[in-house]
């Protein structure tokens, strides 16, 4: 009997990866013609930018009161949004959760409150609730909770379901109700992780409240949108450089704090 | 040989298992079995990997669902039961388990105090260590004391060696306050030395209360040397069940040998 032929190098691809190369490929043409990218719009682009890097240069800190106070808006945003989105988040998880979740319903019902909380994007949240309770540092607070919820309730629940089962099953075993087994095994079991996963909202509630002001839910962004439509390049530089600082300044100290507890 | 504790308040075993039948899937695990566990008594549970020996345990407590038969803990029935009588009847049950099974985040003491969380009616806020009543503070800490664990009060189970932390999960049975302890391989993760000190407490432990112990082992001359009943099991059945004096080496290695495991023999050609 002769030894079998040697593996090719290359096996030919199925049809349906050939429709989804060609489909692909399509849709990146189309994409690219589409953006009408050509050389003397690029140079053209290139002057401005330039242009703007010009004017923002010194920046303008002359109204550093009202930067500043923009900004410490900005953070209460995010601190009160994510404090709340977190504690919601608590009880969702536990119903999304497969191990902690009283019945199929009730999970897939919670699952999916938590996945439209995160399909949609923050922003829009925001253009919601400016609608509904108009322009401010509200609506602004209302968009980070429900951003936080889609966020770290899906943590808190996947950590849930790793959570190892022998503690549960021994306080379940002296007679103790499962309200008592979740806060006794299954939280503190989840605690590290879940402070890091809240640190970790809290990061990007920040950058978030920086951008919900554009659309007029209050915070720094609210100055930065109105700097940019009257030109005033020096003083949007100054509102970037001070956002800058605050997140930059935030990441280290919730690094730092991840750092101790895990 | 302490005499077997039996108390005239409380008639009938403390344990009490009929034709159990639990299965996985297709997977007929225990296969009727029966057995009765008097007040008192100290038996020693054992059987190859796999012969259903764990399944049995966690049905007697409730973790397993059974399809059929009956297990009566103290006179209580709790197949079919409503969860609050099986609760009840949980809490007149220890259950120590081979990998311990404390929560790694707390500690020692706090660990020992959640024993007495099916008794307090808020459930886990009466055991907190920042809200339950000095006497269970002060319970807690005598039975840690009683394993001899007292100066490891604050410490976390991973700070504790295995045999230690085997003693802290004694401690937390202890505060329960059961009539009946089940143990499920007691030593099996355990260095011989630390396995025989955490074996020599279990006994002492379970005598000086007058407890009834069902224990399964591994090691055929510490059930020899422990148990006064053994309890042999083999694909999913009671083969075996004799006063330890009674029972011959050879048929003990038998419950070993051959189509041991509930997977590798099915149902009606067992052993």
């Amino acid at each position: 009997m002769s030894r079998p032929d040697l593996p090719p190098r290359f096996r030919a691809p199925s049809a349906l990866a050939w429709v989804l190369m060609v489909g692909f490929a399509a849709f990146f043409i189309q994409g690219l013609y589409g953006a009408d990218v050509s050389l003397d719009r690029l140079i053209r682009g290139a002057t401005n930018l330039v242009r703007f890097v010009s004017l923002a240069i010194p920046p303008d800190f002359a109204r550093w009161e009202t930067i500043g106070w923009a900004m410490l808006e900005t953070m209460n945003i995010a601190i009160v949004g994510v404090t709340f989105g977190c504690l919601l988040s608590v009880p969702l998880a536990l119903l999304a959760a497969r191990n902690t979740s009283p019945n199929a319903v009730v999970r897939v019902i919670a699952r999916q409150l938590i996945a439209i909380a995160r399909t949609i994007p923050d922003l829009i949240w925001a253009l919601i609730f400016v609608v509904a309770v108009g322009l401010g540092p509200l609506a602004g607070i209302l968009a980070i909770i429900l951003d936080t919820i889609g966020f770290a309730a899906r943590f808190y629940s996947e950590r849930f379901e790793e959570v190892q089962k022998g503690p549960s099953e021994a306080l379940t075993s002296t007679g103790a109700g499962r309200l008592s087994v979740i806060a006794g095994a299954i939280l503190p079991e989840s605690f590290a992780s879940m402070t890091a996963t809240s640190l970790y909202s809290v990061e990007k509630a920040i950058r978030s409240a920086v951008t919900l002001g554009l659309v007029g839910a209050g915070g720094i962004g609210v100055e930065l949108s109105t700097a940019m439509r009257l030109f005033q390049y020096d003083q949007a530089a100054a509102i970037i450089l001070v956002v800058l600082v605050a997140v930059i300044g935030f990441e280290h100290l919730s690094s730092s704090i991840r750092k101790r507890i895990i | 040989m302490p005499q077997t504790f039996a108390d005239p308040a409380r008639p009938g075993p403390a344990l009490r298992a009929q034709d159990l039948h639990v299965s996985f899937g297709d997977l007929k695990v225990l296969r009727g079995v029966s057995f009765d566990l008097a007040k008192g008594e100290g038996a020693v549970l054992l059987g190859a990997n796999g012969c259903g020996k764990s399944t049995l345990m966690r049905a007697l407590n409730g973790l397993a669902p059974v399809a059929s038969g009956q297990i009566w803990v103290e006179g209580q029935a709790i197949v079919g039961a409503p969860l609050r009588a099986v609760r009840a009847a949980r809490r007149q049950m220890g259950y120590v388990f081979q990998q311990f099974n404390l929560v790694p985040q707390l500690s020692a003491h706090q660990n020992v105090l959640f024993g007495a969380m099916g008794q307090r009616p808020l459930g886990v806020l009466g055991v907190m260590n920042a809200f339950a009543r000095a006497e269970d503070r002060e319970r807690a800490m005598a039975c840690l004391d009683r394993v001899g664990l007292a100066d490891r009060a604050t410490h976390r189970p991973a700070e504790l060696s295995g045999g230690q932390q085997q003693r802290v999960a004694i401690a937390r049975m202890l505060m329960q306050a059961p009539r009946v302890v089940i143990a499920d391989e007691p030593i099996a993760s355990l260095d011989p030395k630390a396995g025989r000190e955490v074996l020599d407490l279990l006994w002492r432990i379970v005598e000086e209360e007058g407890l009834s112990l069902l224990c399964t082992l591994h090691q055929l001359d510490l059930a020899e040397e422990y148990g006064r009943r053994l309890i042999g099991m083999k694909a999913g059945r009671i083969v075996l069940d004799a006063a330890t004096g009674s029972v011959e080496r050879a048929e003990l290695d038998a419950l070993y040998t051959g189509a041991a495991r509930v997977d590798a023999a099915p149902e009606g050609v067992a052993a």
